[in-house]
C-alpha cells in the first residue's frame, strides 16, 4: 500500500514537471518569437468638440503565429522644422494625458486575432485648438538574454492628430517658398521644394496643383503635377516641405534602391516619348487651397527654371566642329593638289615658274 | 323546275366551287397574316425610367423567304431618336447561345411612329440572328414603371410584306443600378522577424556580427510613407558581473568598427518589392560593409523612412561588435535595442 502511494506521488509530481514544462516553453515562444502587428487606422485623425466625450477606435491585429500580450500608452513626439523630420519620444507623456483612457490599457491578442481599442477623450470646455501624440504599442513583458548578446523589443506608433472644433479656432495656411531643387536640370526629372506654414492654431491640409508652363507663357500649361497628393496635415505653428516631381520628359532619369539604402540614378530613354524632349526655360506656378472652415482659401506661388541637354549639346558642338575642320582640311589638300598639278604642268610645257609657286599654308 | 334545268344549274355550282377550290388557296395567301417567328428577344441595356439606353434584337425565322428589311417597334412612351441614332453593330455582348451577327443589318433607314425599319439580308430558317443598337440616344425608356411594356419583332420582304413577327415584353423600373462603395481604411503593417540576437562568443581580432540579422518588415497603404525609430538601453553592450560596458560608436555618426578596438554599431541594409514610397536608410546607420553602422543611445532615431507606400519593404539589423583585450570577461554582455516603425502623416 505503501509501495503504490509513493509511486503516485512520483507520478503525480512527474506530471507537475510536465505541465509546467510545457506552460513556461509556451510562454517563451509567445515572448521570444516574431512580432507581428497591424494597426488601422494610421495616422488617427478626428475633430473633437471641447466638454463632450468621444470615443475613438483603433484596431490591433496579431499577425504573428503566437498570442501577443500589449500595452498601449500615449507619448508625444515632435516635427523638426529644419528636417521635415519626426522625432518621436517614447519616454514623455503627451499635454492630452489627462483627458485620455483606454478601454484596456493592457490586452492579449491571439495569432489571426484583432483587438479593438477604444480611446476615450474627454476635453474640458476651456482646451486648446489641437492636439498631436502617439499612441504606441508594445509587448508588456520583455523577456530577457541568456549570454552576449541583444534583445530586440518592437513596438508599432499611431500618430494622432486631434482637431477640437470651437470659437476661436484659426485654420491659415501660407506658402513661404517654392524653389527647384537645381536652377538648371540636364534632363527631368526636376523637383520643386514647396515650403508651407501653418500660420493657424488647428491642423491643416493644403493641397493643389503644380502647372508647367514653357517660359513665361502661362496660357496653357505643359504639365500639371499634384502638391500634396498624400494630404499631409501641417500641425501648428510648424512648416513643412512638400515635393512635387516633373518626370514627363525625354529622355529622363529613373532612381532605384541600391542593397546598401543608397539610391542610383541612371537615364532611361523611352523613344515613345520623343516629343517630351525638353529644352529652355520653364516656369511653374504653384495653385493650392485650403479650407479656412468656411471656404477654400488660395495659396499661390511661382518659379522659373531651365533644362539644358548641355552635354548633348556639348557632343553635337563637338561633332559638328571635327567635321567642320574636316572639310577644311579635305577642301585644303584638293586646292594643293590641283595647285601642285598645275605646277607640274606648266614645268612640263618649259615654263619657269619659280618666283611665282604659290603655296597654301 | 326541268331536268335539264335542273343538270345546268348543277353544273353551273359545280363550276363555281371548281373555280372556288382551285383558286381560293391563292386568295386566302394574298390575306395571309405573317407567321410568328420561332424566337424573339430584344433586351435593353438600361430599364430605368426615362433613360437613354442601348440594346439588342434577336430574332429566329421560321418561314423560308428572302428577307430585306426587319421592323422592331418598341413599347408605347419609348421615345426613340431619329434613324441616324440608331447606330448599330454585331459584336456578340451576351448574346443568346449560338447566335449569329444579323446579316445585312445596318443604321436604320426609317424611324416611324414607334417603329424603326432597318436594312436586313436574307435569313436562314432556324438560325437566331442578333443585332446591337450602340447609340443611347436611339431610344429612351418610357418615364413611368410599368411592368407589362410590349412592343414586336417583323422581318420584311422587298415588297415590302411581313415574313414573321413576334411580340416581346420589357419592363420599365425607377432604378437598375446598385452603388458600391467601399472605404479602404490607412494600414500600418510592422513585423519583426525575432527578438533576440546572441553575438556568440566576441574577438580581439575579428569584427562579430550578428549571425542571424533580425528584419523589419513593414506593408502599409500610409500615403506619406513611414519611418522606424530605434534606441537602446545601455549607449553599448554592458555586462552587470564585470560592471563595464562596450560602449556604442558616436550616436549619430557612422562609423566602421576596427578588430581589436572596442566598439558597438549597428547597421542597416533595405529592400523594397513593390509601393510608390522611395525608401531611404538614415546616414548614420548605413550598414554595408563589415562593421559598417551607426552607435545607439537612449533616444529614438530615425533608422529608415520612406515617402510613399510600401509592399514588403525590408529593414536587415545587423549588430556589429568588436574587443580589445583589456575588455574584462563575461558571459552576460547584452543590450536592449528598441525598435518602433509608424505610419506617417
Amino acid at each position: 500500500m505503501k509501495q503504490v502511494h509513493v509511486l503516485m506521488v512520483i507520478f503525480s509530481a512527474f506530471l507537475v514537471i510536465a505541465v509546467g514544462t510545457a506552460l513556461s516553453h509556451t510562454v517563451a515562444n509567445a515572448a521570444e518569437g516574431d512580432f507581428s502587428l497591424q494597426v488601422t487606422p494610421s495616422p488617427l485623425v478626428s475633430t473633437l468638440k471641447p466638454g463632450v466625450p468621444a470615443d475613438l477606435e483603433l484596431k490591433i491585429y496579431n499577425s504573428s503565429t503566437a498570442a501577443e500580450d500589449l500595452k498601449i500608452e500615449a507619448r508625444s513626439f515632435r516635427f523638426d522644422n529644419a528636417t521635415g523630420a519626426i522625432k518621436l519620444d517614447d519616454t514623455t507623456v503627451p499635454d492630452i494625458s489627462p483627458w485620455l483612457s483606454f478601454s484596456t490599457p493592457t490586452f492579449s491578442v491571439g495569432p489571426g486575432q484583432w483587438a479593438t481599442q477604444k480611446i476615450h477623450v474627454a476635453l474640458p470646455k476651456e482646451t486648446g485648438f489641437s492636439y498631436s501624440f502617439a499612441l504606441v504599442i508594445s509587448r508588456k513583458n520583455a523577456p530577457s538574454t541568456k549570454g552576449t548578446g541583444s534583445l530586440i523589443k518592437g513596438s508599432v506608433a499611431v500618430f494622432t492628430l486631434l482637431n477640437v472644433d470651437r470659437p476661436g479656432a484659426v485654420r491659415k495656411a501660407e506658402l513661404i517658398s517654392v524653389e527647384p531643387t537645381q536652377k538648371i536640370y540636364e534632363f527631368l526629372p526636376a523637383e520643386l521644394n514647396i515650403r508651407l506654414k501653418n500660420a493657424g492654431n488647428t491642423i491643416t491640409q493644403p493641397y493643389g496643383n503644380v502647372y508647367i508652363h514653357q517660359g513665361n507663357d502661362a496660357s496653357v500649361p505643359i504639365a500639371t503635377m499634384p502638391v500634396n497628393q498624400g494630404r499631409a496635415y501641417l500641425l501648428p505653428g510648424t512648416e513643412r516641405t512638400l515635393k512635387t516631381t516633373w518626370t514627363d520628359g525625354f529622355p529622363e532619369y529613373q532612381t532605384t534602391l541600391n542593397q546598401d539604402g543608397t539610391t542610383q540614378k541612371q537615364l532611361h530613354w523611352n523613344f515613345d516619348k520623343l516629343s517630351h524632349f525638353r529644352f529652355g526655360k520653364y516656369t511653374a506656378r504653384i495653385v493650392a487651397a485650403y479650407n479656412d472652415g468656411t471656404r477654400d482659401i488660395p495659396i499661390t506661388g511661382q518659379v522659373s527654371f531651365w533644362i539644358i541637354p548641355w552635354k548633348a549639346i556639348l557632343i553635337i558642338i563637338i561633332i559638328f566642329g571635327v567635321g567642320i575642320y574636316l572639310i577644311y582640311r579635305a577642301g585644303k589638300r584638293r586646292t594643293q593638289k590641283a595647285v601642285d598639278k598645275a605646277l607640274a604642268a606648266q614645268r612640263l610645257h618649259g615654263v619657269d615658274a619659280s618666283d611665282k609657286t604659290p603655296h597654301l599654308d | 323546275m326541268s331536268i335539264q334545268k335542273k343538270n345546268i344549274f348543277s353544273i353551273r355550282v359545280g363550276l363555281v366551287l371548281l373555280l372556288f377550290s382551285v383558286f381560293s388557296p391563292l386568295i386566302l395567301a394574298l390575306r395571309a397574316d405573317a407567321a410568328p417567328l420561332s424566337q424573339v428577344e430584344v433586351r435593353f441595356d438600361r430599364m430605368k425610367t426615362s433613360t437613354a439606353t442601348t440594346g439588342t434584337v434577336c430574332a429566329k425565322p421560321s418561314t423560308a423567304a428572302a428577307e430585306a428589311s426587319v421592323q422592331v417597334e418598341f413599347p408605347a412612351g419609348y421615345i426613340l431618336g431619329s434613324a441616324a441614332n440608331f447606330t448599330i453593330n454585331t459584336a456578340n455582348a451576351a448574346w443568346p447561345a449560338g447566335a449569329s451577327g444579323w446579316p445585312g443589318i445596318a443604321t436604320a433607314s426609317n424611324v416611324s411612329g414607334q417603329v424603326a425599319t432597318f436594312s436586313s439580308g436574307d435569313l436562314a430558317v432556324g438560325t437566331l440572328y442578333c443585332f446591337n443598337w450602340t447609340n443611347a440616344a436611339a431610344v429612351t425608356v418610357k418615364s413611368s414603371a410599368t411592368s407589362s411594356n410590349f412592343g414586336a419583332v417583323t422581318t420584311r420582304s422587298s415588297a415590302p410584306a411581313d415574313i414573321d413577327t413576334a411580340s416581346y415584353a420589357t419592363a420599365s423600373i425607377n432604378d437598375d443600378q446598385i452603388v458600391v462603395t467601399a472605404t479602404v481604411p490607412s494600414v500600418f503593417s510592422f513585423t519583426l522577424s525575432g527578438t533576440t540576437d546572441a553575438l556568440g562568443t566576441l574577438s580581439t581580432s575579428a569584427v562579430t556580427s550578428s549571425p542571424t540579422p533580425r528584419t523589419v518588415t513593414v506593408n502599409t497603404n500610409a500615403s506619406n510613407g513611414w519611418t522606424v525609430w530605434a534606441k537602446d538601453s545601455f549607449t553599448g553592450l554592458k555586462s552587470t558581473n564585470a560592471s563595464n560596458t562596450i560602449a556604442s560608436t558616436s550616436p549619430g555618426a557612422n562609423s566602421t568598427l576596427t578588430p581589436g578596438t572596442p566598439g558597438y554599431n549597428t547597421g542597416i541594409t533595405a529592400s523594397q518589392v513593390g509601393g510608390n514610397g522611395t525608401l531611404s536608410i538614415s546616414a548614420p546607420f548605413a550598414g554595408a560593409s563589415t562593421g559598417q553602422g551607426g552607435g545607439l543611445d537612449t533616444t529614438l532615431r530615425s533608422l529608415a523612412s520612406s515617402t510613399g507606400t510600401a509592399d514588403t519593404a525590408v529593414l536587415t539589423v545587423k549588430n556589429n561588435v568588436t574587443i580589445s583585450t583589456t575588455v574584462p570577461a563575461a558571459s552576460d554582455y547584452t543590450d536592449t535595442i528598441t525598435l518602433v516603425g509608424a505610419g506617417l502623416f
